[in-house]
């Protein structure tokens, strides 16, 4: 009989499911992308449903339910928080408790009428693990090491922020940690509040925003707010938070230290913020830099898996690379909450049922690229097409690469959809939409007509594995999209300064031979793109290659602003009429703009 | 060796994002059935605060229950959901009062003192300030992470 373990994670921001069975990940995804809520926290019941019918043991019976973190742990440091703050904090404390005294506190009932519902009669044992101990887990076990250092590191779990582990074989351990409120995730979310993003979201932004400023405030970052220790650890000047005992990050006295109030969502950026966005980066990269450093001397490894929300910054995580501390380093594709559903299914397979894993060779990971959601046949999209009576053109896949690489080539944007979703905030080349990095209005084009966002960010590359080094200053493969690198100089064009131009302007200026992926300091997100891993994606950018001699294309995800990405056929349809895209391909299908019967605008879109 | 169900499994969820497209109107049936558990509750107030004789809430509690028997018989879809949604937005009301009763109490009755006298003498109890005497910040974990453990919620 088959070991069937069920991961979850919920109840703070992206909620996922996973299911495992005799250890091999047969399905995770986040409840974003069924239930259209973008970072929805909610029980993950549709992603719970997707998972069981993957494996097709819908009506059956699971050897385990584990969820991510351990509920009473971080109830209890909730309340000491407000003990520790009162007699202040007491609207936070009204805000918060319902929530808690309600649905928090009741997990164990909730998890299983919510599998009731999903035809689960027999649950297995419930487990629960710690918050940290899920993320490392996701982040050793399934990696390509056979032991490895660990460093977790986001915004807070139950009491751990950061945490330092080791894994060999099929044990781990938690060795240090740093505890709340000294927290680089909510160091770093505190700026992006401060900025005017979204926190638990908006950091990306930030992290696009910082090559537009000078670190002017590093030292001031540096001697103020925290207290830096050799080993990475560090303390944050509480005199200058307010995440304890009020719903907003920061305080009067920030406000002062960083001349005036946070910037109002959607108002044009000042000097002020790009600088002090290039300075809380530089800041969060060295800590992270001084953690893993320490890392490496606990436990002597020159292997590095990272996750925990803070592992998604692929600066930090690219100059980690390069640095040459680690000669090998793994980030957890889906680093943030979302694969704590995962780590904690995979520490219960690993330490509770104490099965081995397969031997490791330093290159293969267990992530099957991060491909782990809903597939779609050709049967199925077509049936769909021709009910809605949409007119396609259908590949044969002697033709479809080399097809989609010609309309890329000729200055189109397209919507590509194909293959298993992707599990974790990145789209690899299934839920994605590609083009040209070599067109110099690509950029302008992409965030304006299609994705309807600020354009000062740039775009990621997928560049095929074997040439990444062509392109760029960096040898390791980054398959996920979680690094950053520089574009070698014999592509750089040379740019007059233009620092006091306005951000806008910035962005779209050409700075190299692939200026819709370089950012303004020459940087590009980018992920290698490998045969093995996902082979369709593969051949349509060779085919690109064959035609242009550029072996890369611009990737984004298949969505638009404030929207998940999307999961299925008729939502990609949706999201292509609702664009300026150019072309979608739906597995085999090709679908022009005008061939397609214009969408209903009555029709709902989210 | 792991059997995928791809198709069955998209088949499935396809299904659900059709679904949710779909805006349905409240299910007369149902509606039907919640108007009348609402009177029958309501009849029973109004029985027991006759019996106790205060007639004039038995009669205004017996009126609003006819009232909401009627409308969820005879229109179900329409008056008794507008009558639904203004008693669940009292309801969100009384218990937005309640809640904004009941914590702060809680608050100043437990959190202020206790809190107070968990840092009497400035102890820091949750290490919140630097710590000049501490080479790291790093915690050692004491506790492993055990079989057993992980039954626990704590």
């Amino acid at each position: 009989m088959s070991k069937r373990i069920l991961g979850i994670s919920a109840w703070f921001h992206d909620a996922a499911a996973c299911l495992l069975v005799d250890g091999k990940i047969i399905a995770a995804a986040e409840e974003e992308r069924f239930s259209r809520k973008k970072h929805d926290p909610s029980l993950p019941l549709n992603a719970i449903r997707y998972c069981l019918a993957e494996a097709g043991i819908e009506d059956s019976q699971l050897d385990a339910v584990v969820f991510y973190d351990k509920p009473i742990l971080k109830f209890h440091r909730i309340l000491e928080s407000f003990l520790c703050v009162a007699p202040s904090g007491l609207k936070s404390f009204v805000k918060v408790m319902p929530n808690w005294l309600r649905e928090k506190l009741w997990l164990p009932p909730a998890l299983l009428q919510a599998l009731d519902e999903c035809g689960i009669k027999d649950a297995g044992q419930l487990y629960f693990c710690e918050h940290h101990e899920s993320h490392a887990a996701s982040a050793f076990y399934p990696s390509p090491f056979e032991e490895a250092a660990i460093l977790t590191i986001d915004g807070v779990g139950e009491w751990a922020s950061a945490t330092i582990g080791y894994g060999n074989g099929n044990k781990m351990e938690l060795i240090k940690e740093l505890e709340f409120p000294h927290s680089l995730g909510m160091l770093y979310s505190a700026f992006t509040y401060f900025t005017g993003f979204k926190v638990n979201s908006g950091e990306y932004k930030l992290m696009g925003l910082a090559p537009y400023g000078e670190p002017v405030y590093r030292d001031t970052i540096l001697n103020e707010l925290l207290d830096l220790k050799d080993d990475g650890s560090f303390r944050l000047n509480m005199d200058y938070f307010s995440f304890l005992d009020e719903q907003v990050m920061v305080n009067e006295a920030f406000n002062r230290l960083f001349d005036g109030p946070p910037r109002q969502p959607e108002t044009p950026f000042t000097r002020r913020e790009m600088d002090i966005a290039r300075s809380i980066q530089e800041v969060t990269e060295e800590i992270v830099l001084r953690m893993a450093t320490h890392a490496k001397d606990v436990t002597g490894s020159q292997n590095l898996c990272l996750a925990g929300g803070v592992a998604l910054n692929c600066v930090a995580n690219g100059k980690l690379a390069t640095s040459g501390l680690f000669e090998h380093i793994w980030v957890q594709p889906a680093a943030a909450d979302a694969g704590g559903a995962l780590g904690a299914a995979l520490s219960v397979h690993h330490n509770e049922f104490a099965q081995n894993r397969t031997a490791r060779d330093n290159i293969q990971d267990d992530m099957q690229g991060s491909l782990l959601g809903p597939v779609f046949s050709d049967t199925q999209i077509q049936d769909y097409l021709d009910s809605q009576e949409i007119d396609y053109e259908k590949l044969d896949d002697e033709n479809r690469a080399i097809t989609i690489a010609q309309l890329t080539e000729a200055g189109n944007v397209i919507g590509l959809f194909d293959g298993r979703m992707e599990f974790g905030p990145r789209a690899l080349g299934n839920r994605s939409i590609i083009a040209d990095p070599r067109n110099t209005t690509m950029q302008a084009t992409l965030n304006q007509k299609i994705k309807f966002r600020e354009s000062f960010r740039p775009f990621a590359a997928s560049v095929l594995k074997e040439r990444v080094s062509d392109y760029f200053d960096f040898q390791h493969d980054t398959p996920y999209m979680l690094m950053v690198a520089k574009l070698r100089n014999e592509l750089r064009h040379s740019v007059a300064n233009d620092r006091e131009q306005d951000i806008y302007q910035r962005a779209n200026t050409v700075r190299s031979e692939l200026p819709a992926i370089t950012h303004t300091d020459y940087s590009c997100r980018l992920q290698s793109v490998d045969n093995k891993t996902n082979p369709r994606y593969y051949q349509i950018i060779k085919a690109f290659e064959a035609i242009t001699g550029c072996g890369m294309v611009i990737n984004t995800s298949f969505n638009v602003r404030g929207e998940p990405i999307v999961c299925t056929p008729s939502e990609a349809w949706r999201c292509f009429m609702r664009t300026n895209m150019d072309y979608l391909v739906l597995g085999s299908f090709l679908l022009k703009k005008n061939d397609s019967a214009r969408l209903n605008d009555t029709d709902i879109w989210d | 060796m792991t059997n995928y169900h791809h198709e069955k499994a998209a088949a499935k969820i396809w299904n659900w994002q059709q679904n949710q497209f779909k805006v349905d109107g409240p299910n007369a049936r149902q509606m039907r059935l919640k108007g009348t558990l609402h009177s029958s509750i309501a009849f029973c107030a109004s029985a027991f605060f006759w019996y106790f004789a205060h007639t004039t809430l038995a009669t205004v509690v017996f009126c609003i229950g006819t009232l909401v028997l009627c409308s969820a018989w005879f229109s179900p879809t329409g008056l008794f959901t507008v009558i639904d949604r203004g008693g669940q937005k009292l309801g969100l009301l009384v218990s937005n009062s309640i809640k904004w009763l009941l914590l702060p109490l809680l608050y100043f009755l437990f959190f202020i003192p206790f809190g107070k006298l968990a840092r009497r003498g400035k102890k820091d109890t949750m290490k919140r300030f630097y710590d000049e005497n501490l080479s790291t910040y790093w915690i050692s974990r004491d506790e492993d992470l055990q079989q057993g453990n992980r039954e626990k919620q704590f």
